[in-house]
């Protein structure tokens, strides 16, 4: 810092110093969560940010608790995902810090606002490899929107405001706030400006009207037009002008992983699922579209497969993405539009008179019925069956988050919900272990509703640790577990990709989960059979309390369709027939 | 001690040393101004290097505006889609602007320190190539350091007839880059909103 700027900030804070006089680092920070908004933050407390535990009593935010700060991490993003609130989570430095990240990067790369507090060794200390030093600045570049490293306690109240702002504009991602100890400490009698910045962040303005008549134009010339629909719909509030769009079109709507739910899964015009493990009739409509718009969606390389065979007869693509690096990355669309989803598809609605495509329906139709979803039928248990029961003791307001593998996809295609934000689950990353702690996150933003974590039994033990701050914390999140002893996904594509050698992918040991539930203070049973599956729902869903039920399904059950690894979305291989 | 010996630029007739260096495609001359704030080069070079762009050559310091350092970086695509390289730039908050200079009327310089046996000096500055100025900065004994500087290329030729003589040692700058003209065929961005101009 200049001598000017210390001699013009001192000047300011002999200005302020009526106002708060010797004010902490630590109350400034958590005055300043206040003033965000903040109700709820999940955390550990450890040697470098017990100054703002000292505090933390004085204001009013509740504090979970967790197990292992993964868990913050996952909770701070469950909650956002659920509530649309900017999510926090706390830790200290150190192996703290670092125990966020995987965490952060699950919530930045599926655009969550995420804002992370992590306590520093002090001041003088960085650089020296002190007790619990690390580069949480450095190695959390590529897994954040931006971060701060916090010297002066008087500037905590202008980073707090812009790391919220930025964590919730535009394209929202995740924010990490690492503030040293003695900063925490800091007495100050005033506080800096808010930052100003020669380029403020903002989200994009008005997209170009040319391009919005272009794909207008597209659009209405389209013969067998195609949506496609990712979360930035959903962020962006925009699910009722997406209906709009599609009934204009008389367009058929495949969404990805992170878009389940944008679009009503009874509408006639729904085809799930798009993608590696998308539905048969979704992938054979992108095939053979010949206008295809993909809205709030990256089109990434599991939805795409082979690029090159990606929509290969459309004459036009339109992309509408919030983010311009993602238009053009992948798919090379000759309409991209710069925008806010809801924005774009209401202005494409003014533009379009209705439009009936009787010939294409007809034949979308025929794809349905001629790939329908089939799961086997061999006496053992199906997941299909589990999740049916599942969703049919879950009302609209009612939230599922799935965690990462077999589970994911068998919970997001079964799933029968018609709005956006109650079906989560970690899309970008892909993290195994998301979906209880997401679950309790999502549980703690929705005292009221039933939420439902489904994973399978390789995720669930990487973060299970989290029963004890779901039963702690009064956070009753019911734990589906689809057991197969198996990583099941991994097998699956031992077995159809990698020569059919099964190599460490059986859970010799899968631990007794109704003990294991018990010993957590949780609700616990296993089902074996189909007959038992919705006594056990039922029965978890009437205690008052966190609930584990282990489901122990058919070993050998997997995705389908799915398509071969490097070939093109109309190569999908189906269930083989009964 | 003499005056400093000063070999001004030789240039070909019709030039005057502003002219666009030719690169291959993969080559590109960003531009990026950012804020003055702690770390915020490590932002920049990390975001490139993981996304798979190497950076060849990266100058960096105060620009004309107060708080604004301007960094002209010389980067090699590789078979990566180069519009990534200015529309990922500009997600970085502390970025205030970045531009693709790489089809731009633009002035690349750059600079060398050599150090040079004081009996070879005036063979040195005899055999500097066409557009390459060199000046002696300092005569010490038996050594002079002087510096070179002009287009990069030509640059590199000098350095490249200087490595030849084992006698010298030198450190030589990434080059300079500035824009005399907009950009053509290349965009930029000063704020998040492209417009949504379609990016070839």
């Amino acid at each position: 810092m200049t001598i000017s700027a210390t001699v013009e900030r001192q000047a300011r804070q002999l200005s302020a110093a009526s106002l708060i006089p010797e004010t902490t680092g630590a109350e400034l920070l958590l005055d300043a969560l206040v003033k965000e908004g903040v109700d709820t933050v999940f955390g550990i407390p450890g040697g470098a940010n017990l100054p703002i535990y000292q505090h933390l009593p004085d204001f009013p935010i509740r504090h979970v608790l967790v197990r292992h700060e993964q868990g913050a991490a996952h909770m701070a993003d469950g909650y956002a995902r659920a509530s649309g609130k900017v999510g926090v989570c706390v830790a200290t430095s150190g192996p703290g810090a670092l125990n966020l990240i995987t965490g952060l990067a699950t919530a930045h790369f599926d655009s969550v606002p995420v804002v992370a507090i992590t306590g520093q060794v002090a001041a003088a200390s960085i650089g020296t490899d002190a007790f619990q030093e690390s580069d949480v600045i450095g190695s959390s570049l590529s897994v954040t929107k931006h971060s701060y490293q916090v010297l002066d306690a008087a500037d905590i109240p202008g980073v707090v405001a812009e790391a919220f702002h930025i964590a919730r504009t535009g394209r929202p991602g995740a924010v990490l706030i690492d503030i040293p100890k003695d900063v925490q400490q800091q007495r100050v009698d005033g506080v800096a400006d808010p930052i100003r910045r020669q380029r403020p962040h903002r989200a994009p303005g008005r997209p170009d009207s040319f391009r919005m008549a272009q794909a207008a134009e597209f659009l209405l010339g389209a013969e067998r037009p195609m949506i496609l629909a990712g979360r930035g719909v959903a962020i962006a509030s925009g699910q009722a002008a997406l209906q709009a769009l599609a009934e204009r079109c008389d367009a058929p709507v495949g969404t990805t992983l992170l878009g389940t739910g944008i679009f009503p899964s009874s509408h006639p015009l729904a085809l799930g699922l798009v993608g590696f493990m998308g539905t048969g009739y979704c992938n054979r409509a992108v095939t053979d579209c010949d206008v295809l718009l993909m809205v709030g969606m990256r089109a990434d390389d599991r939805v795409t497969c082979r690029l090159d065979e990606f929509a290969p007869r459309a004459r036009h693509i339109i992309h509408i993405n919030i983010d311009p690096a993602e238009l053009g990355k992948t798919v090379q669309a000759d309409c991209q539009i710069v925008g806010d989803a809801k924005f774009v598809l209401e202005e494409l609605v003014s533009q379009l008179s209705p439009r009936t495509r009787p010939q294409w329906r007809t034949q979308v139709e025929g794809w349905r019925a001629q790939h329908p979803l089939r799961h086997p039928d061999n006496g053992l248990l199906q997941p299909q069956e589990v999740l049916a029961a599942c969703y049919a003791r879950l009302g609209p307001d009612d939230i599922t988050v799935a965690d990462v593998g077999l589970n994911q996809i068998w919970a997001a295609v079964a799933w029968t919900g018609d709005r956006p934000g109650h079906f989560l689950n970690s899309g970008g990353q892909g993290t195994m272990g998301f979906a209880l702690p997401a679950a309790i996150g999502a549980q703690a933003a929705h005292p009221d509703r039933r939420v439902l974590s489904v994973s399978g039994e390789g995720g669930f033990v990487m973060t299970l640790q989290e029963l004890a701050t779901a039963v702690e914390s009064r956070l009753p999140v019911k734990a589906v577990v689809l057991n197969n002893r198996q990583l099941g996904m991994v097998r699956q594509f031992q077995d159809d990709f990698y020569g059919g050698v099964r190599s460490q992918v059986d859970h010799v040991l899968t631990p007794d989960f109704v003990m294991l539930a018990r010993a957590f203070g949780c609700f616990g049973a296993v089902v074996r059979r189909a007959s038992e599956v919705g006594p056990a729902l039922d029965a978890a869903f009437a205690h008052p309390g966190p609930a584990v039920v282990d489901f122990e399904i058919d070993p050998n059950a997997n995705v389908y369709p799915i398509v071969p690894l490097g070939k093109g979305l109309s190569d999908f291989v189906e269930c083989p027939s009964r | 001690m003499s005056p400093p010996a000063i070999a001004a630029p030789r240039l070909a007739p019709g030039t005057d040393g502003l002219t666009t260096t030719r690169h291959p495609a993969r080559i590109r001359l960003i531009s990026v101004r950012v804020e003055d704030r702690r770390g915020v080069l490590q932002r920049v070079t990390n975001l490139l290097g993981r996304r798979g762009f190497g950076i060849e050559t990266c100058a960096v310091g105060p620009s004309a505006e107060p708080g604004v350092v301007a960094i002209s970086l010389r980067i090699d695509a590789g078979t990566q889609s180069h519009d990534q390289i200015v529309k990922q730039l500009t997600k970085l908050i502390d970025v205030v602007s970045v531009e693709d200079i790489t089809n731009s009327a633009t002035v690349e310089w750059s600079t060398a320190l050599v150090d040079l046996r004081s009996d070879e000096v005036d063979q040195a500055f005899a055999q500097l190539p066409e557009g390459v100025g060199g000046q002696v900065v300092t005569r010490a004994g038996l050594r002079t350091i002087t510096a070179i500087s002009g287009p990069p290329g030509p640059v590199e030729e000098a350095l490249a007839e200087l490595r030849r003589r084992r006698s010298s040692d030198w450190i030589c700058s990434g080059p300079l880059a500035l824009a005399t003209a907009p950009a053509r065929g290349s965009h930029s961005s000063s704020s998040p909103d492209t417009g949504g101009r379609p990016v070839r």
